[in-house]
């Protein structure tokens, strides 16, 4: 026990490292778990006014909420499961600990630090759409934290299975399992929400316990699950006789799949001698986010982003509200793309950046290049989302203000993302405090500088058909907004290094 | 653009006139006259100075944590120092003007290459940066083959090998024909092959008139290619000189020693 407690404490002060030497950590720390608090209450605030007519819809939410946390454990598992650092891996894993004792520490490890993500978000987010009463609230959070340690327990024996057995056939168990999880988005994605409820699959089960609907039968299935579990994960962790082959799974980005490696870049992509030095660069950058398979991750999170926003469509379906959810929220996760590329970008390219400082000149250029290649790959999903989307809901599209907004959004996007790359302390690791303010800065910022399209945009009658001038008034705005601020990014960036 | 041009004219033909007539003056390719550097919030230099001439190879010594890294990266512009009386390359000022990059070679001690390219990617994507404009193509096919990369080529960085990784770096040093190298431990990880050749190129440099500033733990090395020496202790220079006055009969690791010892 005192090996466990140990070990657990070395990674906790690895971990919170920062948090003990920098007053600046501290405050980025309490900075973004007010945002996330005041977001989860604002976004539970809202859905409960939109939705507060239908309970079914209430669970679908829940449900959704649920799924995304085992689905965080089956992707941290098909990424190794076990977090270790590298020192961890160097020192820890090559004495002579026995491997029960160290997953059993990495396992408190876990639950401490998914619950220090999610409790301030998701929790609060259940607690408010649910209503949850004070009598519930014990059994709630219970539930809650079941669906935690499921989520864990998920990580260590998909992360564990991958390094006894096949790679290839854990990763297809895995992708199943993932399926399985999403099959109510599913649901309510083909606007079938009132089925959510006889489906008996674990998250259904648990959101219903939750939400304190459950009967007997669905406690006795909470505990069968959790059984079933117990055993696969006894079974698997009885089987280890070395960690050795843990995968260093905290110094791995977020959004990178597996590591480098060679792609064929088709002839268009590969840099030539004869061509100008920005487009050399910007392909140098588009190179890089196919090969650290950037790209796959981006378009992943886009095909889960266009179900699960479909599924919200659905569900707003009564309130009028659907085909602008649609075309604003999709083209809003446009300003996720640069800002998930930019967190690969610090783990594995800004140690690189030396080769460039010492070259006159050499920082701007690149700057340059990073934001065109951002924008590239931003405008490009931008526009498939929107068109998908379009296709799908069957509405009518504002062809002009859309593809305003749809370019606005990447521009916006990009240069902030490369602002942020440059000024934020770089990504420690998968949950840093820098990785989300990578991923939320830039999304902010792009939303506050696109916001007066995204206003004209809202209003039914301007949208459908907008004045000339106010088009006019709006490039100008756009274009002149993105050259004041690209001045100013590229000023900022290259003083910082 | 014209002015750009206009900029680039003016600028070399200042530094042809500097060099014809401050020959004097000018013959001292690298000065760090009393520079201070804090790193982290510590002092990492308290005290510096090297002066390296034309022609010269010139080493840096020190002890682990001497300052040596810090001084370069002043050099070549990595760091600011909080003080210093003059600093120059190639007779450039190097806080107030970047201009200097473009005549100077630089190898960090531990080089991060960009792993997701292959050699010949990074390296052409370099040459245009660095403004290597003539027959751009031969010139990267002629570093690929000098040092040994033309087998791995079109493989991508992340697939090779520390000492193959080293020689990638190293090519990023001559790809443009610099008039200065300055190297930090640059002979860790190469082969013998590897040594030889980076020795040959320093050769090629110091006698067409450049000078090149080497940071090395490997005093056998520095006392074979050095003909001058600066060691640093503490943060501060503690001598400077040829190798043969500093050595004064002893072997260059008991002159080493004896002079840290006595600092």
């Amino acid at each position: 026990m005192r090996k466990i407690i140990t070990i657990l404490a070395f990674k906790l002060a690895q971990y919170y490292g920062p948090l003990r030497y920098s007053n600046y950590s501290k405050l980025l720390q309490v900075l973004l778990y007010f945002l996330m608090v005041t977001t989860s209450l604002f976004t539970a605030a809202l859905t409960r006014l939109l939705l507060v007519q239908n309970e079914n819809y209430i669970l679908a939410v829940v449900v959704l909420s649920i799924s995304i946390i085992l689905l965080l454990g089956i992707y941290l598992g098909v990424k190794g499961g076990v977090m270790s650092l590298q020192s961890e891996i160097d020192f820890i894993l090559v004495s002579n600990v026995k491997p029960r004792n160290y997953l059993l520490a990495d396992l408190i490890f876990q639950l401490i630090l998914l619950n220090s993500i999610l409790t301030p978000s998701l929790l609060v987010f259940i607690l408010i759409i649910s209503r949850t009463t004070i009598t519930n609230l014990i059994n709630t959070i219970a539930m809650f934290e079941l669906t935690i340690l499921a989520a864990v327990m998920l990580s260590h024996v998909i992360g564990l299975r991958k390094s006894l057995e096949n790679d290839r056939k854990v990763n297809y168990v895995a992708a199943a399992l993932a399926i399985v999880f999403l099959f109510p988005v599913f649901l309510m994605a083909v606007d079938a929400v009132e089925f959510v409820d006889y489906t008996p699959l674990p998250q259904v089960i648990l959101a219903k316990n939750m939400m304190g609907r459950g009967v007997v039968f669905d406690n006795l299935a909470v505990v069968v699950f959790f059984l079933c579990l117990l055993v696969i994960y006894y079974k698997t962790v009885n089987h280890l006789s070395s960690l050795v082959v843990v995968t260093p799974l905290l110094k791995t980005a977020l959004v990178e799949v597996g590591g480098v490696k060679i792609v064929k870049i088709p002839s268009l992509l590969s840099i030539r001698v004869d061509e100008s030095v920005l487009i050399s660069g910007i392909k140098l950058h588009v190179i890089r986010i196919i090969r650290d398979r950037s790209i796959l991750m981006v378009s992943l999170v886009a095909l889960i982003f266009l179900m699960a926003n479909m599924a919200f469509s659905n569900l707003m379906g009564d309130s009028g509200f659907s085909d602008l959810a649609v075309v604003t929220s999709t083209i809003l996760y446009t300003a996720f793309i640069p800002a998930v590329l930019s967190i690969n970008w610090g783990l594995f390219e800004r140690d690189n950046l030396w080769v460039f400082q010492v070259v006159r000149d050499g920082i701007r250029r690149y700057a340059v290049s990073l934001m065109g290649s951002y924008f590239i790959v931003a405008l490009l999903f931008s526009f498939i989302l929107y068109v998908i989307a379009y296709i799908i809901s069957g509405g009518t599209p504002f062809l002009v203000l859309d593809s305003l907004l749809a370019a606005a959004i990447p521009v916006f996007s990009s240069l902030s993302s490369v602002f942020f790359s440059f000024k934020l302390p770089r990504p420690g690791n998968v949950f840093s405090v820098s990785t989300l303010l990578h991923i939320l800065m830039p999304m902010i910022v792009s939303v506050i500088f696109a916001f007066p399209v995204l206003v004209v945009r809202t209003s039914a009658t301007l949208a459908s058909e907008p004045p000339i001038p106010l088009v006019i008034l709006l490039m100008a705005y756009l274009i002149g907004t993105a050259y004041v601020v690209y001045r100013r990014v590229i000023g900022v960036v290259v003083s910082s290094v | 653009m014209i002015g750009e041009v206009l900029r680039f004219i003016l600028f070399h033909y200042c530094i042809f006139i500097q060099h014809r007539g401050m020959g004097g003056e000018f013959d001292n390719m690298i000065v760090v006259k009393n520079m201070s550097v804090s790193y982290n919030g510590v002092k990492a230099v308290k005290r510096v100075d090297i002066m390296v001439g034309r022609g010269e190879i010139h080493g840096l010594l020190g002890l682990n944590g001497a300052g040596k890294t810090t001084t370069i990266k002043c050099l070549v512009g990595l760091l600011k120092p909080d003080y210093v009386e003059e600093l120059k390359v190639f007779g450039i000022n190097v806080l107030s003007s970047i201009e200097y990059r473009d005549f100077i070679g630089y190898l960090p001690e531990y080089p991060s290459l960009p792993d997701y390219l292959t050699p010949r990617e990074f390296l052409t994507y370099l040459a245009k940066i660095r403004h290597v404009k003539t027959k751009l193509k031969e010139r990267i096919d002629y570093m690929l083959s000098l040092f040994g990369l033309d087998e791995v080529s079109d493989k991508i960085i992340v697939e090779l090998s520390k000492g193959l990784k080293q020689r990638i770096a190293l090519a990023t040093v001559f790809l443009h024909e610099p008039r200065i190298v300055i190297l930090d431990e640059p002979f860790i990880g190469l082969d013998p092959e590897g040594q030889m050749l980076v020795k040959r190129l320093l050769s090629e440099i110091i006698n067409s008139g450049g000078a090149a500033l080497i940071s090395s733990h490997m005093l056998d090395t520095v006392e074979r290619l050095c003909g001058k020496i600066t060691i640093i202790h503490k943060g501060r220079t503690i001598t400077s000189g040829s190798v043969k006055e500093l050595k004064n009969g002893k072997t260059l690791e008991e002159a080493f020693f004896s002079i840290i010892g006595h600092a």
